[in-house]
C-alpha cells in the first residue's frame, strides 16, 4: 500500500511517503523553500517523496492529512466570537484565512496532487500526534501523552495505544480543551521575553537556567492544577483569542513587570556570566522564564500521573510541540511513573505526516509494531561531485560583500578540496582538523527529519573548547550566548559521559533530553554544557548512522572520548541546508574552516596567500 | 476506479465540505452556529465569484 502523509496550514509543513508499512521518504517543506517553519502546502516535499520512490501521485492508494479542518474551524470561529467585539480584528483575519483557504484542505490536496477526493482522508490533530507517537515507538502497547499549543479543540490529550490482531488501535482517554493550553502559555511567555514564538521557545528554556523560580507560586495559580489531576489556565493573563493585543494581558505585565523588546540585551552566558553585568530587569526576566519552565514541568508530570492512573503501562509515547522541551522531557524520564519513553524524531506538527501515513497503512493493510519504527534520516541526499567543481572558480574575495558581521578573510586565500575514496582516511583527515580546533560543516547522507541536527547536517567542533564555541556562536551561528550547545557521543563512551541510568541511554539517540553530565567528563565537554551542567546528548549507535559514528570514533581515537559538539548546519533564521551549494555558501560567508560534503573535504587555505 | 481528480471535483467537494463543517459544529454541541456558518460561507462564495470575474471587482468594491 502506498500512502502519502501531508501536514500543512499552521507551521512546519511536511510530507511523508510510506510504502508497505515502511517510510520511504519524509521531509519538511522548509528545507526546499528556505523559509523557516514554512506552512504552505508541501509541494516540493511531496515531489521529493514521490521521486524517491519512483512514483507519481496517480500511483498513491491514499493521501492523509493531519488535521480535521471542519472541527478546527468550529474552534476558531467560536473562540474568536467568544471574545467579540474585542476580537473583531482577529475574527476578520481568521475568517479570511479559513473561508478563503484552510477550510478547503481536502479540495486543495486533491487539486495539488491531482488525486480523487475519495483518496484523501484526515485525522484530528491530536489523534495525528497520538498515532505519530505510537507508530514509531515499536511498543506493543503504551500510554500516549500529547501536549501541544492547540489542535482542533484539544490542547493536551491522553490516549492508549496497542496492537490488536495485527492492527494498531489508538483510543482517546480524555483531553484538555482550548483555551487551557500549556503550549500557548509557553509561547506567550516566549514572546513576552522578547523571543520569537513558535520558534525560539528553546531560548526561554535556556534562559530559565539562569533564573530562580521566585514567581512559581503565582504561576502555579495561573496554571492551576485541578482536582481531577489536570490543569486550567487563567485567561485573565493571556490573549489567546485576541492575539493582535500582544501575547499577554496588562494584568500579566502588572504582576511580572514589563515585557522585553527583542533589541534589549540579555547578557547571560552559558559558559559563565561575568559578575555585575546582569541588571535587575534581566534577572527578573530569567526568573519569569525559570518559573514558567518549572510550572510547565509540574503540569506535564501531573498529566503523566493522571495518564498512568488511567493506563498503567511502563511505556509512554510523548509528542506534540511541548515534547520538544528537553528539560521537561528529562523530568518525565526521571520523575514520572513510566519506565520507557519514546519521543518521535520530529514530535511537532512536521512529524505528523509520518505517523498518520504509517497508521493508515497499518490500519488498512495490517502490520507489526517493529516494522513501523523509522530513523530520522529520511530527507534529501545529494551528490556533491558536481558542486565541488565550483571550488576552482571561487575566490574568497567574491564573498567579501556578503560576509557575516565580524568575519574577516585574509586576502589571497584560496579554497581547496580533496575527494577521498577511502572512508577511513576521510574521517581521519576530518578528525585531525577538529582536533586542531577547526569549525567543520558536515553534510553527508540523507537529511534529518525534524529540528535536530544528528550528524548529517551539522556543524562540528571539539567539545572541550569554550573559546571555539564562542567563536562558533559569534561568527558562524549568530547565536545568543545564553543558548547552550549539544554534543554527540558514541554509545561506547556515553555511559562514562552521562550521569543517567544505563537503561536510558538508547532513549537519548535524538537529542530529546537535557541530562546531567558526569563530573569526570565536564572538562572535556565544557563547550557543550549549559550553566547548570546539563547537555542535550545524541547517543550515536553504529546502526543509526554508520558514517557519523565512524567520524566520532576517529575523533575519539585522538581526543579520548568519541564526542563532538554538534549544532545544526543553518544560518541564523534559516532552516538547515539541503544542497551542497547551500552548504558552500554558508561556508563562504562565515568563519567556518572546513566543510565535509559526503566524501569531499573543502577547506580555506590561508597559507596559500 | 481512477485515482485522478475529475473536472467537476470542486463542485462536489465544496458542498461536501460545507456539510461536514455543519456536522462538526453539531458534534461539538454548537448546532446553533450552523446558520451563521452558512451565512459566512455564502458571503465567501459571493466574494470568490467577484474576485474570479476580475473585471467586476472594481465596480463592486467601489460601492463600499
Amino acid at each position: 500500500m502506498k500512502v502519502l502523509g501531508v501536514s500543512y496550514g499552521y507551521h512546519d509543513a511536511s510530507a511523508c511517503l510510506v510504502v508497505d508499512g515502511r517510510v520511504i521518504a519524509a521531509a519538511a517543506e522548509e528545507r526546499f523553500t528556505r523559509q523557516k517553519h514554512d506552512s504552505n502546502f508541501p509541494t516540493y516535499a511531496v515531489e521529493y517523496c514521490l521521486k524517491e520512490a519512483g512514483l507519481t501521485s496517480g500511483d498513491l492508494d491514499q493521501a492523509i492529512f493531519n488535521e480535521d479542518p471542519h472541527a478546527k474551524f468550529s474552534r476558531v470561529l467560536c473562540s474568536s466570537m467568544a471574545a467579540f467585539p474585542d476580537s473583531r480584528r482577529e475574527f476578520v483575519e481568521s475568517m479570511k484565512a479559513w473561508l478563503g483557504r484552510k477550510l478547503w484542505a481536502v479540495n486543495t490536496i486533491s487539486a495539488r496532487l491531482d488525486l480523487a477526493p475519495e483518496k484523501i482522508t484526515y485525522l484530528g490533530h491530536h489523534y495525528s500526534h497520538a498515532v505519530q507517537a505510537f507508530m514509531g515507538s515499536g511498543f506493543d502497547e503504551s500510554a500516549i501523552l500529547i501536549v501541544d499549543a492547540v489542535g482542533d479543540w484539544a490542547c493536551s490529550a491522553l490516549y492508549t495505544g496497542k496492537w490488536v490482531d495485527g492492527k494498531p488501535r489508538v483510543d482517546r482517554l480524555l483531553e484538555v480543551s482550548f483555551p487551557n493550553s500549556l503550549g500557548l502559555v509557553y509561547s506567550a511567555v516566549t514572546a513576552y521575553l522578547g523571543f520569537s514564538p513558535n520558534d525560539s521557545e528553546c531560548s526561554t528554556m535556556a534562559l530559565a537556567a539562569f533564573g530562580t523560580p521566585r514567581f512559581a507560586p503565582r504561576m502555579r495559580e495561573i496554571i492551576k492544577e485541578t482536582e481531577d489531576g489536570l490543569y486550567e489556565v487563567d485567561q485573565a493573563y493571556f490573549n489567546f483569542t485576541k492575539f493582535f493585543r500582544g501575547p499577554v494581558t496588562e494584568k500579566f505585565l502588572e504582576e511580572f513587570g514589563p515585557a522585553r523588546s527583542y533589541k534589549d540585551n540579555l547578557p547571560f552566558d552559558c559558559f559563565g556570566t561575568p559578575a555585575g553585568v546582569v541588571s535587575k530587569d534581566a534577572q527578573r526576566l530569567a526568573d519569569v522564564a525559570a518559573s514558567t519552565q518549572l510550572v510547565l514541568e509540574e503540569r506535564v508530570l501531573g498529566l503523566c500521573r493522571k495518564l498512568h492512573g488511567m493506563a498503567p503501562s511502563v511505556n509512554l509515547c510523548f509528542a506534540g510541540g511541548v515534547s520538544l522541551n528537553c528539560v521537561s522531557n528529562y523530568r518525565v524520564l526521571k520523575d514520572s511513573p513510566f519506565k520507557k519513553i519514546y519521543i518521535p524524531p520530529d514530535p511537532g506538527d512536521g512529524g505528523t505526516s509520518v505517523g498518520t501515513a504509517l497508521y493508515y497503512d497499518a490500519a488498512e493493510a495490517g502490520g507489526v509494531p517493529g516494522r513501523s519504527e523509522y530513523s530520522p534520516y529520511q530527507g534529501v541526499e545529494l551528490d556533491e561531485l558536481d558542486a565541488v567543481k565550483l571550488v576552482d572558480f571561487i575566490k574568497p574575495e567574491h564573498f567579501h560583500g556578503y560576509l557575516k558581521q565580524g568575519v574577516e578573510l585574509p586576502k589571497g586565500s584560496k579554497w581547496r578540496f580533496k575527494t577521498f575514496s577511502d572512508r577511513k582516511e576521510l574521517y581521519a583527515a576530518v578528525a585531525d582538523r577538529l582536533m586542531a580546533g577547526q569549525i567543520v560543516g558536515c553534510m553527508q547522507g540523507r537529511s534529518e527529519l525534524g529540528p535536530r541536527a544528528l550528524g548529517n547536517r551539522s556543524i562540528l567542533i571539539r567539545p572541550d573548547d569554550q573559546k571555539l564555541a564562542t567563536r562558533l556562536s559569534k561568527h558562524v551561528k549568530e547565536r545568543a550566548s545564553l543558548r547552550p550547545y549539544a554534543f554527540s557521543v558514541t554509545e561506547k563512551d556515553a555511559q562514562a559521559t552521562l550521569a543517567i541510568d544505563p537503561e536510558h541511554l538508547r532513549m537519548n539517540r535524538w537529542m530529546q533530553f537535557a541530562v546531567p553530565v558526569e563530573e569526570s567528563a565536564k572538562a572535556r565537554l565544557a563547550g557543550a554544557l549549559h550553566i547548570d551542567g546539563t547537555s542535550r546528548p545524541q547517543v550515536c549507535y553504529v546502526d543509526d548512522n554508520p558514517a557519523y559514528h565512524a567520524l566520532l570514533t576517529a575523533f575519539g581515537e585522538r581526543f579520548g572520548i568519541g564526542a563532538l559538539l554538534n549544532t545544526s548546519f543553518n544560518p541564523s533564521g534559516y532552516p538547515m541546508v539541503t544542497t551542497p551549494v547551500e552548504a558552500m555558501v554558508m561556508f563562504a560567508r562565515t568563519d567556518m574552516d572546513a566543510l565535509l560534503l559526503n566524501t569531499t573535504v573543502i577547506w580555506k587555505d590561508v597559507e596559500h596567500a | 476506479m481512477s485515482n485522478t481528480r475529475k473536472w467537476y471535483t470542486g463542485l462536489v467537494v465544496i458542498p461536501r465540505t460545507a456539510l461536514r463543517t455543519a456536522g462538526a459544529f453539531n458534534n461539538q454541541g454548537l448546532g446553533r452556529f450552523v446558520p451563521f456558518v452558512f451565512v459566512l460561507l455564502l458571503g465567501s462564495a459571493v466574494l470568490w465569484i467577484i474576485n474570479t470575474i476580475a473585471p467586476l471587482a472594481p465596480f463592486i468594491y467601489s460601492l463600499f
